[in-house]
């Protein structure tokens, strides 16, 4: 019975996804739709390990980058189908990690977010210095359009596009639910909450954090395949800071740790984002004001908000018991 | 002999000037145990607010960097108040300061566009001064940077040994709680900490301004190399940093010249990366403190 109740949520959620386009046939909230899409894979990719295993990987940016440039090499420089493209990224994505990787075997806390950062930054220096294979500073342009049979995945308002971003979120959030309620999920939370406790009981860190770490980077190669598609352009602008930014928005927004949250941060955020696309630099300060305003008042973000309101629904009387404070003061 | 001339006046000036970024992070980490990650765009900040009280104020260039130091301090205080304290006691506390200072940056980064516009802006020389020490010349801004960061690390590190301040944030370094019975409060000292690590971000920030350009994302590049120096020197440490910053410098200056302007960045984080794997305590520290 209880199985049946938590997998009902399903078929709404597929159905509500193939509802959509039809409802707001506009073609620039047809976009919008496709960047909900989009945005709400990246984020659930990074808060699996920034969110439930904790780890301060700033590196998701970068495979995000390396899945769009391996799509943009290999779609402009080598005749492949370009369907091809969109695993082929995942996996140079999910190789880059094994690199990223590295520093998070020793380090611990704030200095593997050093780590990472400097990662995705590197990744634009090793794109600018290989200007021969990647375009240098002029990036690369006429990445072909993905078509199935005779249908190109522009037509009538790009809602090829649409569905294979539906898709794509679809199975991410399958897969995200399935591994958090994994005993990979639980491993992660023990070692995020107490890392001496869980080693103790026989939890091996480097390998629970190495198969997140190349779980979420796979999902975001994938993702930045589909986004090179979609523009038909790569440039650096993939590894920057306007992504880095807007992404841990959505994350924190609709709440670390929280298995939808990020895909409602990817939709809070991608329609103020719109609505303030001709304000310039003002855009940037609201985005920045809002992930102040969620860490200051909401710390857990909306997913928070919404879990405490359902828990003081379903049992009014008991006050709900104050979580324990948790000790996760690792450092070095 | 030219090539080792350019190579030694060009470590010594990046040297100075990731030495003045790194040392106000090191000064944040050890007391706060935090990462600013808004310190590049802090000295971005004052760089600017330093051309508006030379452009504007017409006042003379030292007095501006003055000016602009004193008007950080302010931004300083309300930085502590309103990005570090709210989050620091949380669980998880300093991931939430590390986003916190991120929005930081993209707030700090998107104001000076708005207030200053887009068009890149320079800073006139510090003095006209040249100094030429077998064969190596340094000039103007360079030569002001050459001796103006040690001597400033130089007094903070004065600072920390002598004085009554500088003991109470060494002893909130190394014990909190004990710190704290014995009287102290952090909160005062956060706020010092982190005044002055912003004071001498402005300063780093006014002397790139008028070797190269101030622009919105002038912060990016001297923050990654301060990431490269607190990992070489180990973060907590002032000697460390200080030994880090020459040798981030020297790596910079070598490989630039014979590698050139692109891969040099590589190399440099290349060569950070597997310090972090081989010693992650940083080479030049032999004892690792636990938080």
């Amino acid at each position: 019975m209880t199985n049946l109740r938590s997998w009902a949520g399903w078929p709404v959620y597929a159905t509500v996804l193939v509802a959509l386009p039809l409802v707001f046939t506009d073609p620039h909230a047809r976009l919008l739709l496709i960047l909900f899409t989009m945005y709400g894979v990246l984020a659930m990719s990074w808060n699996l390990t920034l969110g439930f295993a904790g780890i301060f990987n700033f590196a998701q940016i970068g495979f995000f980058g390396i899945g769009a440039y391996t799509t943009g090499i290999l779609a402009t420089r080598t005749g492949i189908d370009p369907w091809l493209a969109l695993p082929i990224s995942g996996f140079s994505a999910l190789l880059a990690s094994l690199v990223a990787f590295l520093p998070v075997l020793r380090l611990r806390g704030i200095y593997v977010g050093l780590a990472t950062y400097v990662f995705s930054q590197l990744c634009i220096y090793l794109v600018l210095g290989q200007a021969g294979l990647t375009g240098g500073s002029n990036g690369i342009v006429g990445i072909p359009r993905l078509s199935l049979g005779d249908v190109n995945l522009r037509a009538d308002g790009r809602i090829g596009y649409y569905f294979l971003g539906a898709a794509l979120l679809f199975a991410v959030t399958v897969l995200v639910r399935v591994l958090t309620r994994s005993t990979l999920g639980m491993s992660l939370l023990a070692l995020r909450d107490n890392e001496a406790l869980a080693t103790s009981r026989g939890v091996s860190r480097v390998r629970q954090h190495l198969i997140v770490f190349m779980v979420g980077a796979a999902v975001a190669g994938v993702a930045g395949s589909f986004n090179a598609f979609l523009n038909g352009v790569v440039s650096t602008d993939v590894f920057g800071f306007g992504y880095l930014t807007l992404l841990l928005s959505m994350i924190f927004l609709g709440g670390s740790g929280s298995v939808y949250g990020p895909i409602v941060g990817a939709v809070v955020v991608t329609l103020v984002s719109d609505v303030l696309q001709d304000a310039g630099a003002w855009r940037d300060m609201v985005i920045a004001m809002l992930i102040l305003v969620v860490l200051w008042i909401a710390p857990k973000g909306l997913a928070g908000i919404a879990n405490s309101v359902l828990t003081s629904l379903r049992r009014p009387r008991p006050p709900a018991p104050e979580p324990l404070p948790t000790t996760s003061k690792e450092t070095v | 002999m030219d090539g080792i001339s350019v190579i030694v006046t060009s470590t010594l000036v990046l040297g100075g000037l990731y030495m003045l970024m790194a040392a106000g992070l090191t000064l944040i980490w050890s007391t706060l145990r935090v990462f600013n990650f808004g310190h590049g765009a802090l000295m971005m900040f004052g760089a600017y607010l330093t051309w508006t009280l030379l452009d504007a104020g017409g006042l003379p260039v030292a007095v501006a960097l003055l000016g602009a130091v004193a008007a950080m301090a302010v931004i300083g205080v309300a930085y502590e108040f309103l990005l570090v304290s709210p989050f620091i006691r949380r669980p998880g506390g300093d991931m939430l300061v590390m986003v916190a200072t991120l929005a930081a940056t993209m707030l700090l980064q998107s104001g000076a566009q708005l207030i200053w516009g887009p068009e890149i802006k320079q800073l006139p020389p510090f003095g006209g001064a040249r100094v030429e020490v077998a064969g190596a010349v340094a000039q103007g801004s360079q030569l002001v940077t050459i001796l103006l960061a040690p001597l400033l690390v130089g007094l903070l590190a004065l600072v920390l040994k002598r004085t009554g301040i500088g003991l109470t944030v060494r002893a909130l370094e190394q014990n909190r709680e004990h710190a704290q019975l014995l009287g102290i409060a952090p909160r005062r000292v956060y706020v010092f900490v982190v005044v002055v690590a912003i004071g001498l971000a402005t300063v780093a920030g006014a002397l790139l301004g008028s070797m190269q350009f101030i622009s919105p994302g002038m912060g990016g590049d001297p923050l990654l190399r301060a990431f490269v120096v607190l990992a070489l020197g180990g973060a907590g440490s002032l000697t460390g940093t200080i030994a880090g910053a020459y040798a981030i410098g020297l790596l910079e200056a070598v490989t630039t010249y014979y590698f050139g302007l692109s891969w040099s960045p590589v190399l440099v984080f290349l060569a950070m990366i597997v310090i972090m794997l081989v010693k992650p305590e940083g080479l030049l520290r032999t004892k690792v403190r636990s938080a």
